[in-house]
């Protein structure tokens, strides 16, 4: 346990200077980005002094290592800035939005995840059955599209031919008021608080982009989950326990239980990428998550906002991995740690 | 050379997958040079008259909002879409062999130093970054084909370091070693060979990825702007359509992806077995 | 006497690319009870997969062609479906392979590993499974059997591993014990160890064997019969003083030529070492190309197997012709 936890503190330790890295990095590049803030707040019309005045409002006089300096004992103060175009203070933004999008893609990647194990298993352990067959395509179809196009065949589908998705706009039906606020997620805050009605209406609204995303990355996780296990069904330990007479049940789980490393890394990879990937599908559900957050930041030129987001990412990312880390060497005793 | 050639369309023939996706990409690649006569529109005019036309004689795939002609449009932008995608690709490949060539072969210092920009690049959500870097750098097609090719280089950048970690102890380069080669020889000409093989399959595999990472960008209006024609842009036109019940301003240009896709993905699988080295 | 295991005419194929390579053709064997067959061969004559083809079973991309495989005199292996053989695997017919660590699950505790082998066959609560593997542990002389059985396979020793697959294999009692050159790859002391430990287990349980090894020394010393094997083929098949004194087929009489005591003794084989090529088995007799005293007859038909003296199979054209004449 302690080894575990050195290993940990190791772990984090090299994540440091990587994380401040990224954060210098994002700092330089969004003052690269063109037109300044105090330009687009002060609008198109403003005089010289009040676009100078603003700009010494911001901090942005100064120099960029200086304001950076600023920036993180800032952070370090639990401060992470305040946005002069939604007018509120970032943090509270970011705890706003991330929850919906933490949803919206965690479910999505269990979708994914079922799909993409029970597929990959199946293909595996026939090689030429239907259901190898049907993986084959669909690995390859699903790999093809582009999610945000799948997301408005469905909703033409679902929602305007068949009429029984909700209008894609948002997480709740209109005139529904969110569940009391514990963790931001409607559907986890709704079964909390026993309020059924919302429950039904955030799944209601959550099927389509979950389906789509499901769908779309269970690709990946089949094709992984396939080769390795083909590979682990071809090894000596699994052709003994064949001739030991072991099930085919048991078979399958000591193959799949072997494949696991492979395909957490591929969900690894989904995840880090969902939670900015996942702006298309959100822009097409007007789902209001932190990839809709972060594109209006971009366009408004929100350097905190923007700043923000990428402090968020970046210790989702970490954590994430840290977690499947843990996961890993809870499955495989020869990870040295 | 010549031999090589033989061999490829020998077992290109016998590829069903192979054959399938090598005549979808040329379709597509053909339909793209000669966009200007097949195409019965101007992509980019617009015609206020024959607004929301739903697909027919005239109009193969109907109008959009503007009345422009979306099948003429949805082949112009294949000069787009694919040309970003390959040469993106190509772009992303040429930058990234040499930087893990050095990654791999200098294993100290300048080793250490490459892999950590490729942490750094990696570390940031990619399409973010490059939503980013298209709006530092202005919206044109060829900054969006820069973009599209930076944000990749790391993934090469890391598979030739790995597979040149992986050849440095095989006797041919301890050979050149001893016989006094440079390390600029060793790097181009005895890792670089060993090493393009496998690259050019990952390379093959990530066009499609490139394609869909272009639509999506311009989808969300960070990439090629309306009325250029571009598969991703259409699709947006098309979204609010789909309310409305017109489905074809959304639907064939996602058609468009997806063919276009699965053909580079159909071909990248007949390389990925042709190119096995343990085939041979 | 009682026959316990019968193969007749096992034949395995591996489909590849290139062709189909045929590994097993025409396997004859008969295993009586208590008896302890040395089943002798070079690396690639096909022994590893005749020893799984008989419970049924070969690795991708191979098939089992024909062959009947009888076990006990009355049930016909070879007729059985996949739900009916997995009784016989590991339950009447236990197998040790090479290389244990490779052989087990390298993500699971030896001891479950074992007491998953013993669940297989006999319903039962986990722990009183565990409690037999520790048991069995304990029995195939591990030190410490219950903190032995918590470990997993990469804590072990090749020859701890070794032991461990041999109490998997000895868990359901099995009535016949084939070991696959269970002692490769370890120490010579350690080989020695579990060879030994074999041969004591096999006695008390009153069991049956086959030895599948390239070492003759070993086999002279512990079985009861020797099987010479070639390209899929038993060439010769005798008892251990038998074929030591009067060896008949000119493959064998290669091998003990190899044996530093022998040498003197036998004649002088100067047989070639070409590769087999299975894509491609030659007309006839399989052993051929390489037989010094190979001559027309050879390429005809397939030899068939005669009986030299009671007991003594030899498979060979020119039986009794090749007897201390010099290679021409």
């Amino acid at each position: 346990m302690l080894k575990r936890l050195q290993y940990l503190g190791k772990r984090i330790l090299v994540f440091i200077p990587l994380f401040i890295g990224v954060m210098f990095a994002a700092f330089v590049l969004i003052r690269m980005l063109p037109g300044d803030p105090a330009h687009v707040l002060a609008g198109n019309y403003a005089y010289e002094e009040t676009i100078q005045a603003l700009t010494e409002k911001m901090g942005l006089d100064k120099p960029i290592l200086e304001q950076f300096v600023i920036y993180v004992k800032n952070v370090l103060s639990g401060d992470l800035g305040h946005s002069y175009f939604t007018n509120s203070e970032i943090l509270d933004d970011l705890l706003k939005r991330f929850p919906a999008t933490f949803e919206l893609i965690t479910l999505s990647i269990m979708l994914a995840l079922a799909l993409g194990l029970v597929l990959g298993m199946f293909s595996a352990m026939r090689p030429q059955g239907v259901a190898s067959r049907i993986s084959r395509v669909y690995g390859m179809l699903a790999g093809s599209f582009a999610d945000f196009w799948l997301a408005l065949i469905f909703i033409y589908i679902f929602f305007v031919t068949l009429k029984i998705a909700p209008a894609p706009i948002g997480r709740l039906d209109v005139i529904m008021t969110p569940p009391k606020r514990i963790t931001g997620m409607y559907i986890a805050d709704s079964l909390l608080t026993g309020n059924w009605e919302c429950f039904a209406s955030a799944a209601r609204h959550l099927a389509l982009p979950v389906v789509t995303l499901g769908v779309i990355n269970g690709a990946a996780i089949m094709k992984m989950t396939n080769s390795t296990m083909t590979e682990v069904l071809d090894s000596d330990f699994i052709n003994h326990a064949r001739i030991m007479g072991l099930s085919r049940t048991k078979i399958r789980s000591y193959a799949l239980k072997n494949s696991l490393s492979a395909v957490l890394m591929v969900i690894g990879n989904i995840y880090s990428y969902l939670l900015g990937g996942a702006v298309l599908i959100e822009s097409v559900f007007a789902w209001g998550g932190l990839g809709q957050y972060v594109t209006q930041a971009l366009s408004n030129k929100d350097y905190s906002a923007i700043q923000g987001f990428i402090l968020v990412a970046t210790l989702f990312s970490m954590v994430l991995y840290l977690v499947l880390d843990l996961i890993q060497m809870a499955i495989d005793p020869r990870i040295k740690y | 050379m010549k031999k090589e050639i033989k061999e490829f369309t020998r077992m290109l023939k016998k590829s069903r997958q192979g054959m399938i996706g090598l005549s979808m990409i040329l379709v597509i690649v053909l339909l793209g040079i000669f966009a200007p006569v097949i195409s019965p529109f101007d992509p980019e005019m617009t015609n206020a008259a024959d607004a929301r036309m739903a697909p027919c004689l005239l109009h193969l795939f109907g109008t959009d909002e503007t009345g422009m002609d979306i099948f003429s449009r949805c082949i112009w932008a294949i000069r787009i879409d694919v040309v970003i995608g390959v040469c993106g690709t190509l772009i992303s490949l040429m930058i990234g062999i040499p930087f893990g060539l050095a990654a791999g072969y200098y294993e100290g210092l300048v080793g250490e130093i490459i892999l950590r920009i490729a942490d750094l690049i990696q570390a940031f959500p990619a399409f973010i970054l490059a939503m980013a870097l298209v709006s530092a750098l202005g919206n044109s097609t060829r900054n969006i084909l820069l973009v599209v090719a930076f944000v990749n280089v790391p993934i090469y950048t890391r598979f030739v370091r790995g597979e040149v970690l992986s050849m440095k102890s095989r006797p041919f380069i301890e050979a050149g070693h001893t016989a006094g080669m440079s390390p600029a020889r060793i790097m181009f000409q005895e890792l670089l060979p060993n090493s393009l093989r496998p690259a050019l399959v990952q390379a093959s595999i990530n066009i499609g990825g490139a394609i869909l990472l272009t639509a999506g960008l311009s989808y969300i209006g960070a990439g090629v702007t309306i009325p250029t024609p571009e598969w991703g842009s259409m699709i947006s036109i098309g979204a609010p359509l789909i309310l409305t019940k017109q489905w074809w301003a959304a639907l064939f240009p996602g058609l468009c992806i997806g063919v276009t896709v699965f053909g580079f993905a159909m071909f990248a699988d007949f390389l990925r077995i042709y190119l096995n080295p343990e085939r041979r | 006497m009682h026959e316990i295991l019968k193969v007749e005419n096992l034949r395995v194929g591996f489909d590849l690319a290139r062709g189909r390579s045929h590994i097993v053709n025409g396997l004859d064997l008969t295993l009586k009870e208590g008896h302890l067959i040395g089943l002798v061969g070079e690396s690639g004559s096909g022994k590893s997969v005749a020893a799984s083809a008989i419970l049924g079973y070969v690795r991708k991309p191979g098939t089992i062609e024909a062959g009947k495989v009888i076990f006990d005199q009355t049930v016909a292996l070879h007729e059985l479906g996949e739900e009916e053989l997995v009784r016989y695997r590991g339950k009447e017919i236990g197998l040790i392979a090479a290389n244990a660590r490779n052989h087990l699950n390298p993500l699971m505790t030896v001891g479950e590993q074992i007491a998953n082998v013993y669940m297989a066959h006999n319903p039962c609560k986990k722990k009183e499974a565990m409690e037999r593997a520790v048991e069995m542990l304990k029995a195939v002389g591990l030190t410490d059997p219950e903190q032995r059985a918590r470990a997993y396979p990469h804590e072990l020793s090749g020859g701890m591993a070794q032991r461990c697959m041999i109490a998997m294999a000895l868990i359901n009692m099995p009535r016949v014990l084939i070991a696959d050159d269970a002692t490769n790859g370890l120490d010579v002391t350690v080989q020695a160890q579990i060879m030994d430990l074999i041969l004591q287990l096999l006695g008390q349980r009153n069991m049956s064997g086959i030895f599948i090894t390239h070492d003759l020394g070993v086999v002279a010393q512990c079985c009861t019969e020797i099987a010479i094997m070639y390209c899929g083929q038993i060439v010769e098949f005798a008892s251990v003083e038998q074929l030591f004194e009067h060896p008949v087929h000119p493959y064998t009489r290669h091998l003990l030529n190899a044996l530093p005591e022998y040498r003197d003794a036998t004649v002088q084989t100067a047989s070639g070492e070409a590769l087999i090529d299975t894509m491609n088995l030659p007309e006839g007799c399989l052993y051929h190309p390489r037989c010094p005293w190979a001559d027309k007859m050879c390429t005809g038909e397939d030899p068939g197997s005669v009986e030299v003296e009671p007991g003594h199979l030899v498979k060979c054209c020119r039986t009794g012709q090749t007897d201390g004449k010099e290679a021409s």
